[in-house]
């Protein structure tokens, strides 16, 4: 019932990383087909970080996991870190840690409850991002007590709060969710980035005095004076 | 015990050795006791610059495979009271040292000189981790460039997780006639960026090609703008309050720098 409306494979933050949430009921072709569509705006804003696999309450062999996390690393450059599934009836469940070192999640760890979703968690940076440095919140939102200087980058499944300037490169709604938004006191980005929307800055952009919201507004960002 | 400050940028020819090499001379004008240390294994050319090239007889590398004993390492300088410099091996990689034995080098020679210069190479590999392992502070040389602003903000990003948190920005090869002309980065907007406390401005100077190439920092030229530029950020390492001037195109006027400073 609720499934019909769930899609193949999701993205979910949580507060144990970020997951991938499989749908049991789809096939093995169905599943690959979308991960490739869910992974194809992303980009390369993923590569680097480790998730957990949900898969409920299906079964998957040995040759079947290790081809899913072989997609996901080689086309992604995400590592799977553990696998979660409440799949009592399953013996493969005990062989498990034998496949990479995976340890196997008890059902009771299965986080599915829409609350996580609502009552996102917050990360606070107390400093300036300097080039180089590559901060995440894919847990929730990310609010930036400092400036994020050109070359730095800040990437959140939520909102992205910059108190100071915003010189560098900031990806909210990282996880798919358009509905996000990106503020900053002074915000003269090289790439702002929502969801699956990339724009970058004007060439002949000037320094303003009012803080600025962007959002996505019809399928592309737009920047807004905030008032 | 004095100070180990590594001067470095990120970037390469951005005027790192020249910088060493005029700061190390005019604090030990000022009468302190200075080692600058070429950390540039392999591409060492600070004691080309200093002039003291043909000196050279031993060098860290020495020093550190007890070839010699640090103080026969150190070239004593003879156009100045205590100023010594130590050399880098040409013949060995970067990869040859490790921070901890570097450390070691300085805080050595921080035992009896006033200040311990260290010379970084370019780049935010093992060369640079050697090259601040033992600094106290560091100077961060930039010039009005977008790519130099920008590594030296990596730099600076790195510094500061070494727990290195003294920090100076020396604005090299400033051009007065770019700046007003809006073809180059102002200072106020370098700082606006780096946010760390600037403590000179060299500017544009032909004399420095002349004195890097006869090996005579242009510290000892009192005609020289660059050379009296680097004499006031010694004063200024020294703690004494001297305003930056503004440099505008045909001369200096003003002292509109010195708030900034003071900041």
């Amino acid at each position: 019932m609720q499934n019909e409306s769930r899609p193949t494979v999701e993205l979910k933050g949580f507060r144990d990383g970020m997951r991938l949430i499989i749908d049991p009921e789809a096939s093995m072709q169905q599943i690959e087909q979308a991960i490739v569509d869910r992974m194809a705006n992303l980009g390369d804003s993923l590569s680097g970080l480790t998730m957990n696999m949900d898969l409920g309450s299906r079964s998957l062999n040995d040759e079947e996991l290790v081809h899913l996390k072989k997609l996901l690393n080689d086309d992604y450059g995400l590592e799977v870190k553990q696998i979660i599934g409440d799949s009592q009836d399953e013996p493969k469940r005990t062989e498990e840690p034998k496949i990479a070192g995976v340890p196997a999640l008890h059902s009771e760890e299965r986080v599915y409850d829409q609350l996580s979703q609502l009552n996102e968690e917050t990360r606070f940076i107390r400093q300036t991002l300097r080039s180089g440095q590559i901060e995440r919140a894919l847990e929730g939102n990310m609010v930036i007590l400092g400036d994020v200087n050109p070359g730095a980058e800040v990437v959140a499944a939520g909102d992205i709060i910059v108190l100071g300037a915003l010189r560098g490169v900031a990806h909210a709604g990282a996880l798919g969710n358009i509905a996000s938004i990106i503020f900053a006191l002074n915000l003269v980005p090289t790439q702002l980035r929502i969801g699956r929307f990339i724009t970058r800055a004007p060439a002949d952009q000037q320094q303003h005095q009012r803080a600025e919201v962007a959002r996505v507004l019809e399928d592309a960002i737009v920047v807004e004076e905030y008032d | 015990m004095g100070k180990v400050i590594v001067v470095t940028s990120g970037k390469g020819g951005v005027g790192k050795s020249t910088s060493t090499a005029n700061l190390g001379t005019a604090l030990a004008v000022l009468g302190k006791k200075v080692a600058v240390v070429d950390a540039d294994v392999g591409l060492r050319n600070l004691d080309v610059i200093m002039g003291l090239e043909s000196r050279v007889v031993y060098t860290s590398m020495d020093v550190l495979e007890g070839v010699c004993e640090l103080e026969q390492a150190l070239v004593k300088d003879r156009r100045t009271k205590d100023l010594y410099l130590l050399a880098a091996s040409q013949k060995n990689n970067k990869s040859d040292i490790q921070p901890e034995q570097m450390k070691k080098l300085c805080l050595e020679l921080n035992e009896t000189h006033d200040y311990v210069l260290v010379d970084s190479p370019a780049g935010i590999e093992q060369g640079f981790q050697n090259a601040a392992a033992g600094a106290h502070e560091a100077l961060i040389v930039t010039t009005p460039e977008v790519a130099a602003v920008r590594d030296a903000d990596r730099i600076i990003g790195l510094l500061q997780n070494m727990t290195i948190n003294n920090l100076h920005l020396i604005i090299n090869r400033l051009s007065p006639e770019m700046v007003k002309t809006g073809d180059m980065m102002e200072p106020t907007d370098i700082i606006d960026i780096l946010s760390i406390n600037l403590i000179g401005v060299i500017p544009e100077d032909k004399e420095i090609v002349v004195s890097t190439n006869r090996g005579m920092p242009t510290t000892y030229n009192h005609k020289s703008d660059a050379g009296q530029a680097y004499k006031r950020i010694a004063q200024r390492l020294e703690g004494e309050d001297v305003p930056i001037p503004e440099f505008k195109a045909g001369g200096l006027f003003g002292n509109w720098f010195g708030k900034l400073f003071n900041s």
